[in-house]
């Protein structure tokens, strides 16, 4: 058992860190939502930058332009640019997709797509849920079906993150239409190229207001055999990984994301006086911060722990729902402390210190609700923990 | 970063497990909660005949040199098989404060017959105002001359009743010291609480209790900042134990779950009971990690007070959530006596209030963040 | 809509607390309402007889019921508030498994003219104790599935079978048994209830079951070819399920009863809070922590009792209780869990320390000198377990809420081949 870190492994935070410092991401512009990881900011011009570094295909084989890394130097990466609350949405939602291509993609593909993948300037949009295929996934209705020199495509995707700066759609779609065939038996993954014509990509406003998710309608759309990802109607067999990714990866970097914000709730407490006393001696205050830091802790020390399992090639169950489970619970607890501390003042529109981090809080606020269903909702996962983690009888 | 135990971790906990399961059944664990004594002496023996009292003491004190991080695996196991008894005491607050700062003379005197399972040892350092820390102190040990006179009630002490020695945290000019005191010695005096689960507390009451300079542990005023160490210790072991107690609650409710029919199928089929089943094991890994990493941290003499006091309050909070998810589940039938869930409630509570309720590490947390 | 009571309400209100002012014995700390207390130690079953036939006496038992039976035809706001004030005084006496909505009101509903005259002026007297007989090994959720059989030989009924969790059932005169009286039927229409006196009735052995709290007042009860007169069947033979649907309906005082007396729990707390100093010599009142926690407590409570409030109304005008009961009872266990926990917060160490069952009168302080608050909070916090697990766990509660909100049912499993 060891629970620090090599010497080589803290050289590479500070390598980092120090990236970081000459790079600062608030110098960058965004091109979706506003500042801070994952919560709707993109910026193309920082992912490029972090792909000039290689860090996009840290953990790649070299064969294809990677530095074939371990899992840990990856998750020390996230979590560093998660402090830091650099806006690489899209590219995080990238990795998993570039890892499928990675493992089901064929030699031509591979070729075509890594090298822009990993240099930033070739993002992939994850096109999965539809309207009535969300926790229900082998529900989805859209059709590639196989032609003589493409699959045509016809159906409608929601909830297509960031597709409106994306270039290709990692498309989930049944190519076997025979109502004899199993569902799980009938879908395939294609790259789709945006630029195809009958693909129109639509904003989808959320609560916060924000245009981060999309709806893509596909008409008719001709996609070139060679974009098929591995074999015909075996998506599935792979699909439970794509979501294990989505769902490991996309919540990892959150605990450290929150461990910073309470870091800046703290300064902001130990700074503000209400009713002449500071808010850090007020003891209710004190114990949401303190309540916000154990759990975000013990959140995050979970998620280092199923990470080191992954990296360790050990079978994995029922760990994937239960990062998105812990992280998204702590989240909504978090954000809604966050709330209650800032208090009224979260909604006052002073142009002081702390104007962004109400402004952000609030939205943080709104988007954790929405985590909450991302990814699969909690229900859901809870429901995998209990079946795939205890045994407990499936319906 | 690792996770995993060793071969030798492994295998410790996998004897734990078959010799409790076997030498400690739940019946045994009752009939010894009626017990004044708190523990069966043949167990004690056994225990001590594996090695395990002299665990983490060294070889040439008739120990296993063993790591603090393997005695908190042993721990694990112990918290998951409720043992009764003094063995928290013994080790945890007794050997390794005596190994830490005792002479060698007093090494020599006490760790062999520790390791035997020969005597048990305890600290008192909590007094009725409830706080484990040392300018609060009210016992004070005077000195007169060439003795120091102890007088003053401690409560809440482990085992007292049936220790051989107890090391007495007392206000010194200057701050506290720590005095091994013989436990049969004049003025001395103690009395069972009326407490909750299997653990045996004390009021321990010192009445002019005459000790000279060789009682001393570690030299005058040595336990103003000990007495940090012993806390953080002691909570890393509590959490150990907590873990272990946890993880049993799952196996148990998740397999009751699994068994019990009602309307026509096993109640774990249904939704609610899942969600509840899910949730105590996404709590449970949490336990774990931070467990494990204070143990770790401990183990390793690294800087650990934040890390330490996270986990107890993380702990304390958690596994009152997990035991009571462990009688939801089970419904009724865990409300009797005669059912073990009860057992795991009960320790949970014992965990949770002492070396510092999760309040008490809240506010270390608090410091550590710079509040 | 009105919030005000009126001047008889209040009347009536300050009569039962000048009447518990000078029963109870001065230094009455309070006993749960549940019957544990009483049916677990003798010297309180002996208050609970005496202050029974005092009540009797001040024809405050079957308050509601028609005089032809012995009753006094008074307003149901009256027995409210009767249950309300013992409740909250946590005085003995008021038995629930007779009046507040139990056996009294089944005999009324579906008795025959001979049990109504036989049993009912009894009550009224005060001369018995009631008990219930619903659960069993593998029927506890599921209630239909029950097993105790009892088949009619001429006239009488023979009972062999098993019940379990009968509280009181040791020092119960009588108590409704469910039984099965026809096995080939689907399961909950071959059941029917008979009522049996079980002190009288040979055959019958109970086994005490001891609590997580360390109280023993459950019973496993067997039943080996107990005789029972055939006029004790209540209502019709095979018809007993609507009486269960009945009774359960009628436990819509189980969970005001339990939000009330926590609210003794809460108030003691504030006392404790304002009487005990921190280390610092600050009263624990004045800890904002300490503080803002009571007030959540006392919040939901509150709350609580609001719902409460409105499910009398509902039970005042005739209206239905079902679903407001469920609802109630629901956040009544929950609520009284919290307070244990806010409770057990507070007491810091001090909460592992009490005797069992806490103490229901002032403590002596000789021989309980670090027992605080008596104990009380130990006692509430092993206690409260199962209050989201009686008298129908929460789950099966939420699935019935649920239903009352109009979602579908989980799907029935395909009968076994």
């Amino acid at each position: 058992m060891e629970f620090g870190f090599t010497a080589e492994q803290e050289a590479w935070r500070r390598e980092i860190q120090d990236f970081l410092k000459d790079t600062p991401p608030e110098k960058y512009p965004t091109q979706s939502g506003e500042d801070s990881w994952g919560h709707g900011a993109f910026s193309y011009e920082f992912v490029r930058l972090l792909g000039q570094k290689g860090w996009i295909s840290l953990t790649w084989p070299k064969k294809y332009g990677g530095s074939e890394r371990p899992n840990l130097d990856l998750m020390m990466l996230f979590e560093e640019l998660a402090w830091a609350r650099v806006p690489w949405a899209a590219g995080a939602i990238c990795w998993s997709m570039a890892n499928m291509v990675l493992e089901m993609g064929s030699e031509e593909l591979k070729q075509e797509f890594l090298p822009g993948i990993a240099k930033g300037e070739t993002i992939l949009w994850l096109a999965m849920s539809e309207p009535d295929a969300g926790s229900d996934l082998l529900a989805l209705r859209t059709t590639a079906i196989e032609q003589d020199d493409c699959f045509l495509v016809n159906g409608q995707k929601v909830w297509s993150s960031l597709a409106h700066v994306s270039d290709y759609g990692f498309l989930f779609a049944r190519t076997e239409t025979d109502p004899k065939t199993p569902k799980w038996a009938s879908i395939s993954v294609l790259l789709l190229d945006k630029k195809l014509p009958g693909v129109t990509v639509q904003p989808m406003v959320s609560m916060l207001g924000d245009y981060f998710h999309t709806e893509v309608f596909m008409d008719n759309v001709r996609v070139p055999k060679k974009f098929l990802l591995g074999q015909k109607n075996q998506a599935v067999l792979h699909l439970n990984k794509t979501l294990e990714f989505d769902r490991f990866w996309a919540r990892f970097p959150k605990p450290r994301f929150c461990q910073r914000i309470t870091q800046d709730l703290v300064q902001y407490a130990k700074e503000t006086r209400r009713d002449g006393v500071l808010l850090s001696q007020d003891p209710s205050v004190r114990a949401k911060l303190v309540d916000s830091a154990i759990e975000i802790e013990a959140c995050r020390q979970v998620l280092w722990s199923i990470g080191w399992k992954m990296d360790k090639g050990m079978p994995l169950t029922y760990e994937a729902s239960a990062s998105k489970v812990l992280a998204d619970d702590m989240g909504l607890r978090f954000f809604d402390r966050g709330m209650q501390i800032l208090g009224p003042y979260a909604y006052a529109g002073d142009a002081d210190k702390w104007a962004s981090l109400r402004k952000n809080m609030r939205r943080w606020y709104l988007w954790t609700a929405g985590d909450s269903l991302a990814g699969g909702t909690s229900e859901i996962a809870r429901n995998t923990v209990a079946t795939a983690g205890l045994g407990l009888p499936r319906k | 970063m690792d996770f995993g135990l060793s071969e030798q971790q492994e295998m410790l906990k996998k004897t734990a497990r078959d010799f409790f399961k076997t030498e400690l059944p739940k019946t045994l664990v009752k009939e010894i909660a009626k017990d004044p004594k708190g523990y069966p002496p043949e167990l004690w023996k056994k225990m001590a005949d594996l090695g395990w009292v002299g665990l983490v003491l060294p070889e040439q004190y008739g120990g296993s040199g063993a790591s603090f991080l393997d005695l908190t695996i042993l721990m694990e196991e112990m918290g998951r098989a409720c043992l009764p008894g003094p063995f928290f005491s013994t080790v945890v607050l007794g050997a390794l404060t005596v190994m830490d700062l005792g002479t060698e003379e007093q090494k020599k005197a006490i760790l062999p017959k520790v390791a035997k399972g020969e005597i048990v040892v305890t600290m008192a350092i909590a007094e009725p105002h409830a706080i484990y820390r040392s300018d609060f102190f009210e016992v004070e040990a005077k000195h007169v001359g060439h003795h120091y006179t102890i007088s003053g009630t401690k409560l809440f002490v482990t085992d007292a009743h049936v220790a051989d020695y107890i090391i007495v945290a007392a206000k010194t000019k200057g701050g506290a010291t720590f005095f091994l005191v013989d436990a049969k010695s004049h003025g001395v005096s103690c009395k069972l609480l009326p407490a909750m689960a299997g653990e045996r507390q004390c009021e321990v009451k010192f009445d002019g209790v005459k000790l000279t300079k060789a009682d001393m542990l570690g030299g005058v005023n040595r336990a103003t900042e000990y007495l940090d160490k012993v806390m953080q210790r002691a909570a890393a072991a509590k959490c150990s134990e907590m873990l272990g107690g946890a993880e049993q609650v799952l196996e148990i409710s998740v397999q009751y779950a699994k068994d019990r029919i009602a309307f026509g199928k096993a109640i774990g089929s249904y939704q609610a009971i899942q969600h509840h089943c899910a949730n105590m094991l996404n709590d449970i890994d949490g336990c774990r990690c931070v467990t494990r990493r204070a143990a770790w941290l401990v183990s390793e003499d690294l800087p650990c007070a934040m890390e330490v006091s996270l986990a107890k309050a993380w702990m304390g909070q958690a596994c009152h959530r997990i035991t009571c998810l462990g009688h939801e589940i089970h419904g009724a039938i865990a409300f009797q006596h005669d059912h073990d869930m009860h057992l795991y409630f009960k320790q949970a509570v014992v965990g949770e209030a002492f070396f510092g309720t999760s309040a008490y590490h809240g506010e270390v947390v608090a410091k550590e963040l710079g509040l | 809509m009105d919030f005000r009571i009126t001047p008889e309400e209040e009347a009536f209100r300050k009569e039962v607390k000048e009447f518990l002012d000078k029963e109870l014995p001065k230094d009455w700390l309070g006993v749960d309402p549940d019957l544990y207390h009483e049916d677990a130690f003798d010297n309180i079953h002996e208050i609970s007889v005496a202050m029974q036939l005092k009540l009797a006496g001040k024809g405050w038992l079957g308050l509601t019921w028609p005089k032809k039976y012995g009753g006094h035809e008074q307003p149901l706001w009256k027995q409210i508030i009767l249950e309300e004030e013992l409740t909250y005084r946590g005085s003995p006496g008021l038995d629930p498994y007779q009046f507040v909505g139990g056996m009294g009101d089944l005999l009324l509903d579906f008795g025959s003219e001979a049990q109504k005259q036989k049993y009912l002026p009894m009550m009224v007297r005060g001369e018995i104790k009631g008990a219930t007989g619903m659960s069993e090994p593998n029927a506890g959720s599921d209630l239909a599935n029950i097993q105790l059989k009892a088949e009619l030989q001429g006239d009488y009924f023979i009972l062999n079978g098993q019940k379990t969790w009968q509280s009181a059932a040791h020092k119960a005169d009588l108590a409704p048994i469910y039984v099965r009286t026809d096995q080939s039927l689907a399961k909950h229409r071959g059941i029917s209830i008979i009522l049996v006196e079980l002190k009288k009735t040979p055959g019958i052995t109970m086994r005490p079951l001891e609590m997580m709290s360390g109280l023993k007042a459950f019973n496993e009860v067997f039943y080996d070819n107990v005789k029972v007169p055939k006029e004790n069947l209540l209502g019709e033979i095979n018809g007993g399920w609507k009486i269960v649907m009945a009774a359960l309906s009628h436990e819509r005082a189980y969970g005001v009863m339990l939000l009330i007396n926590i609210r003794r729990d809460i108030d003691l707390l504030v006392e404790y809070c304002k009487e005990t100093k921190d280390a610092d010599g600050v009263p624990l009142s004045k800890n904002k922590l300490i503080r803002n926690r009571l007030a959540d407590v006392a919040i939901q409570q509150e709350v609580a009792r609001n719902m409460g409030f409105k499910l009398n109304h509902l039970a005042l005008t005739g209206g239905n209780v079902v679903s407001t009961a469920n609802a109630v009872k629901i956040l009544g266990g929950i609520t009284t869990q919290r307070v244990a926990q806010v409770g057990m917060q507070i007491m810091g160490l001090y909460g592992q320390l009490g005797p069992v069952g806490g103490n229901w009168r002032q403590m002596d302080p000789t021989k309980d000198k670090w027992a605080r608050l008596n104990g009380r909070m130990k006692h509430l916090y092993l206690s409260t377990i199962c209050n989201t697990i009686a008298a129908g766990t929460t789950e099966v509660a939420r699935n019935a809420a649920a239903g009352a909100l109009g979602l579908p049912r989980e799907p029935k499993p395909a009968p076994k081949k």
